[in-house]
């Protein structure tokens, strides 16, 4: 028996898309119902270890792939607070050049910085942003800022949404002490308290929407057996590789040249490196505490990582005695990551019919940006070799150690875009907005085309590709689109200042 | 179905024994929980990907006992492994990433015992890193 339950708006998805939407129409007086695929757990308890994590708070057990030149895992959260939960936690603004370059090519003057910056303002301070202080960033960290500094680049502690931090090392694993303020702490527990209703485990089939103005229906299904839910309005949260996959079969703009193209992922990879006198430990501090700016004109941010000693095992290139011989001296290695802002090649498409359709994300590296990723490579092992590291291993299928500064192995080899190790955290811009119709699947108020009452707002209705980890840039548009729900006129840029000062 | 059998799970201990190559005192896969943690960390995959995975495991046991000296990949020593998993990863970099993305899988789970961990001296078991002596800034 299907049971039906009305709602003045339907956010599907807890992530940092949803969840802020979800919290400030609540707290508006909206009756909100937040539906939400993973479970609503305490972080703190539900995944002791990384496997643990993998297993209960990951979607696809942490095996979301693009496939392509080369196959790239995305790894994504599927727990109240999305991927936030898993996440490093870093909340970068977005470059000026980025959000003109948006209204430029997509005709969006709304996001121009001085109308976003309110919003980003507003996130910030309600996810508690500020730099990691350096006494818990890690040694890892420190080590880096040792490099960057020898060789005169540009590098920051990183803001982060964390307060209270011990420096746990395990971020995107859960944090174990509730510091990191992820979307299920920052909004969905105020949320909750203002009278929002949250039904976790549950998927949603379809949306089922007219054209005109009237309800919208989101079928679901749940523990509790089949949904009907009737709402005013939806905001679709799932994430940008969901979110094209839940319109398309719910025939919402489905015949939309733009819904699932344009997907850019931020490729990313790491290097690894070996401290002979200096103890390390990656397991301690904050993981992503440390980022390099000094190439991102680029397109370049080299960024801190970290974890336990399993986690370290599941990075290492290595294999044999060579593997066991570093974990023997886990504690002497270190990591830094390197991601490209790319170039957006990537589409969300579905394969098969019924109950065998599939989502598949397909990506094929650019030619360009790994040229920019081997330059990012480089200049990690630099970095490293200049903080006095022994040994670094770099991400490149059958390429040696490097040792003692020496990059030439890696400089004299040709590297195809399938011998590199890549992963990517970052999905955006699968279903994005445009002021011309014909440009985009959103309106400038993320408002699906051809509906009256279905929004998006998560990662997919960034409009292009951003540069930096995009978590804070999506909660500011998820703000905006509260706002604009609530028909209230946007903030003064500098209203909040006060709150972060 | 189990997202793991009999031969795909020792294939798998096989991977993590190639991969991490444990010598004294850390322990030998097979004696661990890494099959268990593995089992529950596939079933949580799609459906489609855990099939693909349990194939990849029987094909390279298959693979072994196709390729001299014509043992399977389970029952071989831990150098004839590693040397199938260079022979076969040669035939095209998707296989080399795919064997990669296998024994990454089985490092984790075999890395994520207890006894492993205990034995690389991490006795606390704790996520939450307290009183750490080497947070800070290094000397």
């Amino acid at each position: 028996m299907t049971r039906t339950i009305h709602a003045d708006v339907c956010v599907i998805g807890t992530g940092p898309g949803g969840a802020p939407v979800a919290c400030r129409l609540a707290q508006a007086g909206v009756d909100v119902l937040v539906l939400e695929e993973g479970a609503h757990v305490d972080l703190a308890t539900a995944a002791p270890r990384p496997i643990d994590a993998f297993t209960d708070l990951y979607r696809d057990g942490g095996q979301t792939v693009a496939i392509g030149d080369p196959a790239i895992p995305i790894p994504l959260g599927r727990v109240v607070g999305g991927t936030s939960a898993i996440n490093s936690g870093t909340c970068l603004r977005p470059a000026d050049a980025v959000l003109d370059g948006w209204a430029e090519q997509l005709g969006l003057e709304q996001l121009r910085p001085a109308e976003l910056a309110p919003y980003l303002d507003e996130a910030a301070a309600a996810l508690g942003v500020t730099r990691v202080p350096p006494e818990i960033a890690g040694r890892n960290a420190h080590l880096a800022k040792r490099g960057a500094d020898r060789l005169g680049w540009s590098s920051e502690w990183l803001p982060r949404n964390a307060v209270g931090c011990r420096g746990s090392g395990r971020c995107v694993f859960g944090c174990p002490t509730g510091a990191k303020r992820h979307a299920g702490l920052a909004w969905i527990d105020d949320a909750l308290a203002a009278g929002a209703r949250l039904l976790d485990r549950t998927r949603v089939v379809a949306i089922e929407s007219e054209p005109g103005p009237g309800p919208v229906v989101v079928r679901a299904g749940g523990a509790g057996g089949a949904l009907r839910i009737v709402a005013d309005r939806v905001v679709v949260a799932c994430g940008s590789l969901l979110t094209p996959s839940l319109l398309r079969r719910s025939g919402l703009a489905h015949d939309n040249p733009h819904l699932g193209r344009h997907l850019a992922i931020h490729p990313s990879t790491a290097a690894a490196a070996r401290f002979d006198d200096e103890l390390v430990d990656v397991a301690h501090g904050v993981p992503q505490s440390f980022g390099v700016d000094q190439f991102a004109d680029r397109g370049l941010m080299l960024e801190g990582i970290g974890g336990p000693p399993e986690y370290l095992a599941f990075t290492l290139p290595l294999r044999g005695e060579a593997h066991h011989a570093a974990m023997l001296e886990h504690r002497h290695w270190a990591q830094l990551g390197v991601m490209v802002r790319d170039r957006a090649v990537g589409r969300v498409v579905d394969v098969g019919r019924g109950p065998l359709r599939r989502t598949v994300v397909r990506y094929d590296l650019d030619p360009a940006d790994r040229d920019a990723l081997l330059f990012g490579i480089e200049r990690v092992a630099e970095l490293w070799f200049a903080a006095g590291a022994r040994e670094v291993l770099l991400p490149i299928a059958g390429l040696p150690p490097l040792r003692d500064g020496d990059l030439r192995p890696l400089r004299e080899r040709r590297v195809p875009a399938g011998a590199m190790r890549l992963m990517a955290f970052h999905p955006h811009g699968s279903a994005r907005p445009s002021a011309d119709p014909r440009d985009g699947v959103l309106d400038p108020d993320l408002r699906v085309r051809g509906t009256s009452g279905v929004y998006v707002s998560d990662g997919s209705a960034l409009p292009a590709t951003i540069g930096v980890n995009p978590q804070l840039t999506i909660t500011a548009l998820a703000l905006r689109l509260a706002r604009h729900l609530l028909d209230r006129p946007a903030p003064r840029a500098g209203a909040l200042a006060h709150l972060h000062a | 179905m189990r997202a793991l059998g009999r031969r795909s799970g020792a294939v798998l201990e096989g991977l993590a024994d190639a991969f991490a190559a444990p010598a004294e005192p850390l322990p030998r896969p097979a004696t661990t929980a890494m099959r268990v943690d593995a089992q529950r960390w596939l079933a949580a995959t799609p459906v489609g990907q855990r099939l693909a995975v349990r194939g990849a495991l029987v094909a390279l046991e298959l693979a072994g006992r196709l390729l001299r000296p014509r043992v399977g990949f389970a029952g071989r020593s831990r150098a004839a492994r590693l040397t199938l998993l260079d022979r076969l990863g040669r035939i095209a970099p998707p296989v080399d990433a795919a064997i990669d993305a296998l024994g990454r899988m089985a490092v984790l789970a075999y890395w994520s015992d207890a006894t492993v961990q205990h034995a690389l001296g991490r006795v606390d078991g704790s996520p939450v890193a307290t009183g750490t002596t080497t947070t800070g800034a290094p000397r």
